[in-house]
Parts: structure tokens; C-alpha cells; sequence
């Protein structure tokens, strides 16, 4: 009960004209960063960090915007994987198998109005899970102290580290790099200076803002530079041409494919460290191996194959709020971005987050269900506009990229200082990319890194310098138990690697 | 660029980090482990891994394209022109030169960086109320 009452006052807040807007505003710009082919959620939101920041945007509000970029981005990332089979976003891989042929077969429209069909079923299912759990969550984070924080990020970074589908090792060069980035600035303990030298702009550690539009945006504008058409391939569908008007009964036949699908993408979302990529493509193999031989075959236009991949893909991108808004911890570089974000607006993200700031959490939780009902509409009323985003040159996109990145940054600090070491990151990132590291394990370790020295210190001053401070509680020592755990099932997944070479 | 590269400058770098973590110095320690435990572990931690993976896997080599190097260039020239020319002639320049690699004509490029810069000012001028700079080159008289 008390949670309807909650969603209820988040709902009022929510409704408010200047929240509706920005849900507006988010929408639209995720759509679009999602439908254009290499620039990502966390871009979209990395470019509008300056606006709020400049517009003094309340905490909601801004949330609500950034949140909306992301699920809108997640939503649309699949038009350009049906439509010129380049996916718009990683979360969006395997829709092309299906979703291409079913464009050159002309059926393009039914696959967008499918998948976003799809698309929302996953979200919502996502958005109800959210609710009802949250509240007990919270209770939890209550209970957290230093020791048992530390636990938790410990528990995020084995979980990012293991998860991600790159070599393990470059996983942790990437982790250590982030770390690495966050130690910069005045130490709070003792006052003293690590790595500024002389430059003012590093006391206070390296901005947010320069960090993340140096690792998604400029890294990303190098990346396009290498296939400036973005890497589409000649054929295609720039025209919508069948008619879709009775869906109702086709959503029902396939309504099975789309649970199953959700279910998955959820319980990959909750986890830190999996990601939409993840989810996406076990959605897609899961429906292959469960609906194989009904029907026709897989690769030439399945149904169930277009719609589960895109289920899973929304049902993951919301449900990897839970951790952020449960316990404070991000488990993907865009839930790390919204956690940042909240940082520069005063608000401290901890397991504390949802107890001190209800208000926040369930305005969010309550416009992601206006989000997504928008979206759904916006996606099967306007589908036959969505060829036309693909058309955006490469030569007006890109110079707009590094011209909104200097800008952002420059807004914030207004020094040249800043823009260089935006550069130079940028450059950094862009070498990880090339040499196939993850940039997930860094913007965690530079969000996380902070807090997790600050309170390991904290804890070990309590404890007199005592190394068992750490065990001391049941929730401290059950959550060192699951990293013993998944270091553990890591190793025995990795020898059974081994063993069979050629698996 | 061989990643072999790559990942050697990585190693400088944990190598340079690890040196100025090992000068942090505090007068008095209040705290069991000090400001330099975490820059120490972290500079020696990138040193080892970047030895490991040197030894551990199989490296790769990347063609750097000559489009990606000229894109670096211009924007290391937006970097360095973006006091001195100020804000719009750099960007209209650089914005012109990026859109030239990617394969536009002139007219188009020109059009772009004009647009860009024009928009771009009048949107952080007026609309947020972000001075951004008009160019220290054109103060040199008055």
C-alpha cells in the first residue's frame, strides 16, 4: 500500500508541466541518438549534462530527462538494425538477423510496429518490477555502513569484471585505468594534493563532464571516422510501403516469445555488468533454441526471433535502474553516467539513496510509465518517418560531435586546460576501443573508485586499523561470500574453457 | 599502431603514476593507510597487467587511417586555435576541415561550419548565458 502511495505522490511530481517537458525532450533526443548509427545513450546524455547543469534543473527533473534519453535510445536503437541492418546502438545486434529480411521483403513497417510493441511489453514489465521492489530494497540500504559499501562496489567490480564478453585481463586494465582516473584531485583525509601538480583544474579531481565526453562522445567521433557512411551497407530501405493496421491479433500469437524474452532481459538487467549487448543476443538465442522448428526458420524473418531480442533489450535497459536505485550502484556505463550525474547535483548516491530521497526515485519510477506509453505511441504512429533519421550525413554529424563536446566542456570550466585533458582521455578511450577493451569496466572504476577508497579508509579508521572491520556484520559477510562466489564460478568456467579448446 | 605499442605506453604511464604516487606526501598520517596506499597499488597493479597481457595473449595490429590521423589533427588545431581565433572562426576552420575528409564539397563543408559556429554561439550566449570565447587575436589592438 505504501507503495502506491509513493508512485502516486512521484506520479504528481511527474505531471508536473516542466517534468512533462523534459520527458518530451528526452524522448526525442534518445529516439534520435538511438536511431543514428554510433552515437550511443550515454552520448546523448554526456551532451546534455551542461544544459541541465546550466539551466538549474531540480534533481528530478534532470533525472527524468537523462532516464528518458536512455530507454528512449534503447527503444529506437532497433530502427536502423531493421532498416539498414547496422544496429544503432549494441543493444540492438541481434534484431538485425531477423529484422533486415524482413525489410528487403518489404515488411518493414510490421517489424517496427512489432518490435515496438515488443519493445513496451518488455519495458513495462520492467517498470512494474521496479516499483514493487524498490521500497524493499530500500530497507536494506538502510542498513549500510562503510564496511558494508565497500563490499558492495567490491561485488560490482568482480561481477562487471567477469560479465563482460572481452578477455578478462582487459577488463582490468580497463577497471584499473578508471580507478586510476578517479584518484586525482585533494585527498578528503589529509588534505593532500595527488597528481595536480600546479593545475587548479585538477584540485578538485577531473570533472565528471570532461571524463565522460572524452570516453563516449570524442572516442566515439574517431571511431566514425573510420567508415564515415557509418558502415551501412548500400541497400537501404528508405520507404515504408506496407500497410500495417491490424496487429492486435499478431501481438497475441506471439505473446509467449515476448514474456519469456522480457524475463530474460530483466534478470540480465538487475545484474551489474551484463549490459544490454548480453541480453539482446541471449533473448535471441534462447528463442531460437525454445521456438526452433515451429514455423519458418530463423534468419529469414522470424517473428518470434525480430521481437524477443527487442523485448529483452528494453526489459534490460530499465531493469538495470533497480541497482541504482535500490542500493546507489550502477552496474552499466549509462546507469554509471546517471550516477555521476547525481553527484553534480549535490546528491549522494549510496545504499542510502532511496531513504533519503524518495521524492527522486519515484518521480522517476512514475514518468518512466508515461515514457513508455509515449513511446509506444510515438513508435507505432510515426514509424513511417524513421527512414529519414538514417539520413543525416556523415559530415554534418561528425563535426557536430567534437563541436558539442568542446563546447559542453567548455561550459563547465571555461578553460583550455580542461578541453586538453578531455582530448587526451578522449585519445586513451579511443585506443581501448581499437584494441577491443570495454569501456564499461573504466567509467565504473572512475565512478566507483572514489567511494570505494574513501569508505574502505573510513572503515579500516573505525576498526582501529583492523582488517576484520569488514566482517563484521551478516550483510558484509554474506556479500563477500557472493564475490568468493563468482570469482569462483569464474574460474571453473574459465578452465572448462580451456579444456575444450575448439568450444 | 601494434597494440604491443599500445599497451608499452600503458605501461609508462603505470610506470610515471606509480613514481608521483610514491612523492604524495602527508606531514601527519591521522589514518591507518594514507593517501599513497591506493596510487602505489594502482600504478603497480597497470605495470603488472600490461606485462601480463604482453605474455598472455595473442597482440593485434591496427592500420591507423590516414582519415583518423587528419581527424586527430584537427582537432588538436580546434584545441589550440580555440582562445586564440575564438570560437567561431576555429570551429567554422576545423568544422570545415573534418567535413572536407569525410567526403562533402567545399560548398557543403563552408555551409556547416557556419552554421555550427553561428548556432552554437547564439545558443550559449543568449539561451544559456555562456560566454564562450570571441578570439584573444582580435583584442591585440584595441
Amino acid at each position: 500500500m505504501e507503495t502506491v502511495h509513493l508512485l502516486g505522490q512521484g506520479m504528481a511530481l511527474a505531471t508536473m508541466p516542466v517534468n512533462i517537458l523534459m520527458l518530451l525532450v528526452g524522448i526525442t533526443l534518445g529516439m534520435l541518438v538511438g536511431a543514428i548509427p554510433g552515437i550511443s545513450a550515454a552520448n546523448g546524455i554526456a551532451l546534455m549534462l551542461p544544459v541541465t547543469y546550466t539551466f538549474g534543473l531540480a534533481p528530478q527533473t534532470a533525472l527524468i530527462l537523462y532516464a528518458a534519453i536512455y530507454y528512449g535510445a534503447k527503444y529506437s536503437s532497433r530502427i536502423s538494425a531493421i532498416l539498414a541492418d547496422v544496429p544503432g546502438d549494441v543493444g540492438s545486434f541481434s534484431t538485425r538477423n531477423e529484422g533486415y529480411p524482413l525489410a528487403l521483403a518489404g515488411k518493414a513497417g510490421k517489424a517496427l510496429a512489432l518490435t515496438a510493441v515488443s519493445s513496451f511489453v518488455g519495458g513495462s514489465i520492467a517498470i512494474l518490477l521496479l516499483t514493487f521492489t524498490t521500497a524493499l530494497f530500500a530497507d536494506i540500504g538502510g542498513s549500510f555502513g562503510p564496511a558494508e559499501y565497500v563490499a558492495l562496489i567490491a561485488f560490482v567490480f568482480v561481477l562487471i569484471l567477469s560479465f563482460s564478453s572481452t578477455l578478462f585481463i582487459k577488463n582490468l586494465i580497463s577497471l584499473c585505468l578508471g580507478l586510476m582516473i578517479s584518484v586525482v584531485g585533494l585527498d578528503w583525509a589529509t588534505g593532500a594534493f595527488r597528481y595536480t601538480s600546479t593545475i587548479p583544474e585538477l584540485f578538485d579531481g577531473i570533472d565528471f563532464i570532461i571524463v565522460v565526453i572524452g570516453v563516449f562522445a570524442l572516442s566515439e567521433s574517431f571511431m566514425l571516422m573510420e567508415k564515415p557512411d557509418g558502415g551501412r551497407k548500400p541497400q537501404v530501405v528508405t520507404a515504408i510501403t506496407d500497410k500495417v493496421d491490424d496487429l492486435s491479433m499478431e501481438c497475441w500469437r506471439l505473446k509467449w516469445s515476448c514474456l519469456r524474452a522480457s524475463i530474460v532481459g530483466l534478470l540480465i538487467g538487475i545484474l551489474p555488468g551484463a549490459g544490454a549487448y548480453v541480453a539482446n543476443i541471449a533473448a535471441y538465442r534462447f528463442e531460437k533454441k525454445v521456438g526452433a522448428g515451429k514455423r519458418q526458420a530463423f534468419g529469414r524473418g522470424n517473428l518470434r526471433g525480430l521481437i524477443a531480442p527487442e523485448a529483452a533489450n528494453s526489459a534490460c535497459a530499465l531493469g538495470a535502474f533497480l541497482p541504482l536505485m535500490a542500493l546507489g550502484i550502477p552496474g552499466s556505463a549509462t546507469t554509471a553516467v546517471l550516477h555521476g550525474a547525481l553527484l553534480q547535483m549535490n546528491i549522494d548516491p549510496g545504499p542510502g539513496l532511496c531513504r533519503a530521497h524518495p521524492e527522486i526515485i519515484w518521480t522517476m519510477v512514475a514518468s518512466m510509465y508515461l515514457g513508455n506509453l509515449l513511446l509506444l505511441l510515438v513508435n507505432i504512429r510515426m514509424f513511417r518517418y524513421f527512414p529519414k533519421l538514417l539520413a543525416i550525413p556523415g559530415w554534418v554529424l561528425m563535426p557536430m560531435i567534437v563541436v558539442i563536446s568542446f563546447v559542453s566542456v567548455y561550459a563547465v570550466s571555461q578553460s583550455i586546460v580542461s578541453l586538453l585533458i578531455m582530448v587526451l582521455i578522449g585519445l586513451l578511450a579511443y585506443g581501448l576501443r581499437k584494441f577491443s577493451y570495454p569501456l564499461a569496466p573504466l567509467i565504473l572504476g572512475y565512478v566507483l573508485g572514489k567511494p570505494f577508497e574513501d569508505n574502505f579508509r573510513i572503515a579500516l579508521t573505525i576498526g582501529g586499523g583492523q582488517i576484520d572491520q569488514f566482517l563484521q556484520s551478516t550483510i558484509a559477510i554474506s556479500l563477500w561470500g557472493c564475490i568468493l562466489f563468482s570469482v569462483l564460478v569464474k574460474i571453473v568456467v574459465q578452465w572448462r574453457n580451456r579444456l575444450q579448446p575448439d568450444h | 599502431m601494434s597494440e604491443r605499442l599500445f599497451i608499452l605506453i600503458l605501461f609508462v604511464c603505470g610506470a610515471v603514476y606509480l613514481y608521483f604516487g610514491l612523492k604524495i606526501e602527508v606531514p601527519f598520517a591521522y589514518e591507518p593507510l594514507g593517501p599513497r596506499t591506493f596510487p602505489v597499488l594502482l600504478g603497480s597493479c597497470l605495470m603488472v597487467l600490461c606485462l601480463l597481457s604482453l605474455g598472455l595473449h595473442k597482440m593485434t595490429t591496427v592500420r591507423l587511417q590516414s582519415g583518423v590521423a587528419g581527424h586527430g589533427l584537427a582537432i588538436l588545431f580546434y584545441l589550440l586555435t580555440f582562445h586564440l581565433l575564438g570560437f567561431m572562426l576555429a570551429t567554422t576552420i576545423s568544422t570545415y576541415a573534418i567535413s572536407r575528409s569525410v567526403g562533402c564539397s567545399w560548398m557543403q563543408g563552408l555551409l556547416t561550419g557556419l552554421i555550427l559556429a553561428i548556432a552554437f554561439y547564439g545558443i550559449f550566449h543568449f539561451l544559456l548565458g555562456l560566454p564562450l570565447p570571441l578570439g584573444a587575436l582580435f583584442r591585440l589592438g584595441s
